[in-house]
């Protein structure tokens, strides 16, 4: 069946369910008087004991693991992980098989997967994106089910409402005390906020403390209770801090990435954004780090105060909380080891889960609030549909992040790129993997054109009014194909490897397999 | 026409394209094409290496071309200068 | 002459990537190298893909000119290669006299099919013998609109060492501005080497700027941001120039003073000029 925005969506998905397509941002609601999932109700004789095991196997034994369950994993230590596989690897050993890998990312590092997948110890993974080896492997068609992807306030969405039942949450922490408390940002191999991590703790049947290092003495810094956490479990290695911080995070050194941060800011700026108690998020992208060092100049050239920033968080966000140019600092990711460690010493810099930060069916989450956000894309289409997860290659890089639910919840949305990648146009007619809605993106900054959605004529009127120069989105398409050439659709089969779920639960698209060429 | 020796132009850093060009015996022009943008523009590239190679009647040739995303008139370039570079006379 | 060109960026031209993003620097000008940043045995691939990046992208707007080389059989095949793109001026390093200018006009007169699109000329001056002809060779010809100082060369052409303060190239430099000044035409200083520091390209700048040159020749993107801020005008600059200006318009005679400084007639060609380059680059 197709979708509202013309995807063909499959209506059964095998581990999955019955597919609801996609109807609209705001138009798919819970269903009248249901309840939120709950946890298994637990019992520990009332003395301090010690939850700690010898090892993942004796865990596996503990728990009683078996074929068929769903295991899951936040993915803090981002290329550094080493967790998912040396658990999966022992799934393995004990000859399970059809597990669910619920991982709130799919990093490089878990190339080890790949193996698992073909012995079929794994069968679904539910995820919020994928790259690399088992992102290949996927891409091939090579997985008999087609695996899930959701955004960070989707994933927060599907635990709560029980669709994403967890049975094991494997939760790494750089700290955890005997009796099960953790966090992210003491001991040897901090990664600072472990948000994507806390609902699964909060609604797994059996919760895991996965650390390098355990103490006696209770935890004063907890991101997960002991009330959630049935073991603990010492690994010689979980994890390499430096792998938090791979990708480029530093401020870029190419003048053309700065020129379009230095445009977006000049939006922000004219649409009157700029003032006391600014709210925004802006992630860790190359022209998101150069935005954020330049909203960071400006507010101080401003002499005023920024109010919230949300989202993954970057030392220039901490250094404006350190130098009191913004109130406070949600944080669902540290990106960078600065970040990581000022958790920790600042109570203005705030570990969430993605409950908070992104959930569509609550009370409201933070990205409510948000006056700004800078999105990327690979790809934008004259819908202005934002692909943000497969390549050029059709094959997925990287994870849809909170891209829908920030697009969504902002007041203005802001997507980031270059007008060509290689040689590839980002502006296309229909993007290969829709992955957020065009209703809710706003305006896109390229380094050879802005355009703003039609569907936001204030924003155009003001903009316009200010002198800032416009295209069209038609016009900016043009302009790349006019230097490119009109680019080939990717060419697949029938098979679909992936559904793109939207954040209220419903299907916006599917990826399917690339055909050789 | 023929040409008598192996020729290179080009190169594969980011938006070129390296071409080599070798004789063959037979009478037909071989395109072994790789690319970072085979999906995009792959049959594309092709088409434009033999509108060039045809411009000036060269045939009995393979050509190795390793692609980096270079745009047409990138790929052009690199084909006439081959072809210069193989004793063709070729238009500025 | 209403150009202004506070910067000018080499690329090199046998790079389909810088060729590529050229438009997006927005650099005053840029320079398609087929010169020192193409090896010699290079030389015919960059000729053919430069000439075939501007007939495909255009580049409106954007003042591309390309550095030949000025070399016997090279320059002439250069020459014959751009004559016709429709691209600003050909730059012609290692100028020593009005002989190779005139050689150039020949060339150019011979190749140019649209005679009223010819290209226009700038010289580079990198030799002890370029400066001591300076005068020479910008009255050479009429077509000449920018002169550029290129400092390696011209200091190991005199034996000179170069310092950080630079007084090896005061000489130099002050020819060429003078000489650009009787003919009225724009000098630009030769490129900072120090990518790293930008406080020395700043200063590097400044000195130019004072000095009385137009703007500076870039070698990388990154260079152009603080090159510019260097040689745009200052608010300050501006609102002093449009004062003097208002000034004048509503004297009737005598002397006139502004902000208690007294105007004579280079102040206020200088704030004449101020206003023009600020607003060919809009900022006025």
């Amino acid at each position: 069946m197709k979708n509202v925005l013309g995807r063909e969506v499959p209506d059964f998905v095998p581990g999955y369910g019955k597919v609801t397509p996609f109807k609209g941002a705001f138009k798919n609601f819970p269903e009248e008087g249901k309840r939120k999932a709950a946890p298994l109700i637990k019992y520990a004789i009332p003395r301090y004991g010690n939850k700690v095991v010898n090892n993942l196997e004796e865990v596996f034994l503990k728990i009683g693991i078996k074929d068929g369950m769903t295991l899951s994993f936040h993915h803090h230590f981002r290329n550094g992980d080493k967790i998912l596989t040396q658990v999966i690897d022992v799934a393995a050993k004990l000859g399970l098989k059809n597990l669910t890998v619920a991982a709130s990312g799919i990093m490089l590092s878990h190339h080890g997967l790949v193996p698992h997948l073909k012995s079929g110890v794994v069968t679904h993974i539910d995820t919020n994106g994928l790259m690399g080896a088992v992102a290949e492997y996927i891409a091939k068609g090579k997985m008999e089910n087609p695996i899930v992807i959701r955004s960070h306030g989707g994933r927060a969405r599907a635990i709560e409402a029980g669709d994403l039942h967890i049975y094991v949450a494997f939760m790494g922490a750089s700290c955890a005390d005997i009796y099960g408390n953790m966090n992210g940002c003491e001991g040897n191999s901090i990664f600072g906020s472990i948000g994507y991590g806390i609902l699964d703790s909060q609604y797994a049947d059996y919760v895991v403390a996965v650390t390098d290092m355990v103490q006696e003495i209770p935890l004063s810094f907890i991101s997960i209770p002991q009330t959630r956490v049935d073991y603990v479990v010492k690994l010689d290695t979980i994890g390499d801090s430096k792998g938090i911080a791979t990708g480029t995070l530093s401020l870029t050194k190419d003048p053309i990435q700065l020129d379009i941060a230095r445009n977006a800011l000049k939006i922000v700026d004219a649409l009157g954004f700029i003032k006391d108690g600014f709210s925004f998020q802006t992630g860790g992208g190359g022209p998101s780090i150069a935005f954020t060092k330049f909203l960071k100049d400006l507010v101080k050239e401003r002499n005023i105060k920024a109010g919230f920033a949300m989202g993954g968080i970057t030392a220039t966000i901490v250094e404006m909380l350190e130098e009191g140019l913004l109130s406070h600092a949600y944080d669902t990711q540290s990106f960078d080891l600065y970040s990581a460690k000022s958790i920790r010493k600042n109570q203005n810099h705030i570990e969430v889960g993605c409950d908070f930060y992104a959930s569509p069916f609550n009370n409201g989450c933070a990205v409510n609030g948000l006056d700004v956000c800078l999105i990327g894309a690979f790809e934008v289409d004259l819908d202005f549909n934002i692909n943000c997860l497969t390549g050029m290659d059709g094959i997925a890089r990287t994870g849809i992040g909170g891209n829908p639910d920030t697009a969504a919840g902002s007041k203005v949305s802001i997507v980031t790129a270059n007008l060509i990648r290689s040689r590839v146009p980002t502006i296309v007619e229909k993007v290969h993997t829709l992955c957020t809605p065009g209703e809710s993106v706003d305006v896109i900054v390229t380094d050879r054109g802005i355009a703003v959605n039609p569907l936001r004529q204030d924003l155009i009127s003001t903009l316009t009014q200010k002198g800032i120069k416009l295209n069209t989105i038609e016009e900016l398409k043009e302009i790349a194909e006019n230097i490119v050439g009109v680019p080939e659709e990717i060419k697949t089969t029938d098979k679909v490897v992936a559904v793109i779920e939207y954040r209220d639960g419903t299907i916006l698209d599917t990826i399917r397999q690339v055909k050789e060429n | 026409m023929r040409i008598e020796k192996i020729v290179k132009a080009g190169t594969v850093e980011s938006s070129d394209i390296s071409i080599i060009l070798e004789p063959t015996e037979e009478d037909e022009i071989v395109v072994d094409l790789t690319s970072v943008v085979k999906h995009q523009y792959g049959a594309s590239i092709e088409k434009t290496i033999r509108k060039i190679l045809n411009k000036y009647n060269v045939t009995g040739v393979n050509v190795i071309a390793n692609d980096r995303g270079a745009l047409d008139c990138t790929i052009e370039a690199r084909v006439e200068t081959a072809l210069e570079r193989a004793g063709i006379e070729v238009d500025i | 002459m209403d150009l202004v060109m506070r910067n000018i960026l080499v690329m090199p031209g046998n790079n389909p990537s810088m060729l590529l993003k050229a438009p997006c620097f927005n650099a005053d000008g840029y320079i398609f190298d087929l010169e020192d940043a193409v090896f010699l045995k290079e030389k015919d691939a960059a000729r053919r893909l430069v000439v075939k990046h501007v007939n495909k992208l255009g580049y409106k707007g954007c003042n591309i000119c390309v550095r030949v080389n000025n070399e016997k059989g090279l320059l002439e095949k250069d020459i014959e290669a751009i004559a016709n793109l429709d691209i600003l001026a050909v730059i012609v390093p290692k100028c020593e006299n009005a002989q190779i200018i005139q050689y150039v006009e020949s060339l150019l007169d011979k190749y140019t099919i649209n005679k009223e699109k010819k290209l226009k000329i700038m010289p580079v001056i990198e030799s002890g013998k370029g400066v001591f002809n300076i005068q020479e060779i910008v009255g050479a010809s009429q077509n000449i609109i920018v002169v550029h100082f290129g400092a390696g060369d011209y200091s190991s052409s005199i034996g000179a060492n170069i310092t950080k303060i630079g007084n090896e190239l005061l000489f130099a430099r002050s020819m060429i501005i003078n000489a650009c000044s009787i003919h009225n035409i724009l000098a630009m200083d030769t490129p900072c080497l120090d990518l790293e520091n930008e406080e020395v390209l700043r200063t590097e700048a400044e000195n130019s700027r004072n000095l009385g040159f137009s703007g500076k020749i870039v070698i990388n993107p990154r260079q152009i941001e603080i090159v510019n801020k260097v040689f745009t005008p200052s608010e300050k600059e501006i609102e002093f120039a449009k004062k003097i200006i208002k000034a004048l318009d509503e004297a009737s005679s005598g002397v006139i003073s502004v902000d208690g400084k007294m105007i004579d007639i280079a102040i206020t060609k200088k704030a004449e000029k101020i206003l023009a380059i600020a607003k060919r680059i809009g900022v006025l």
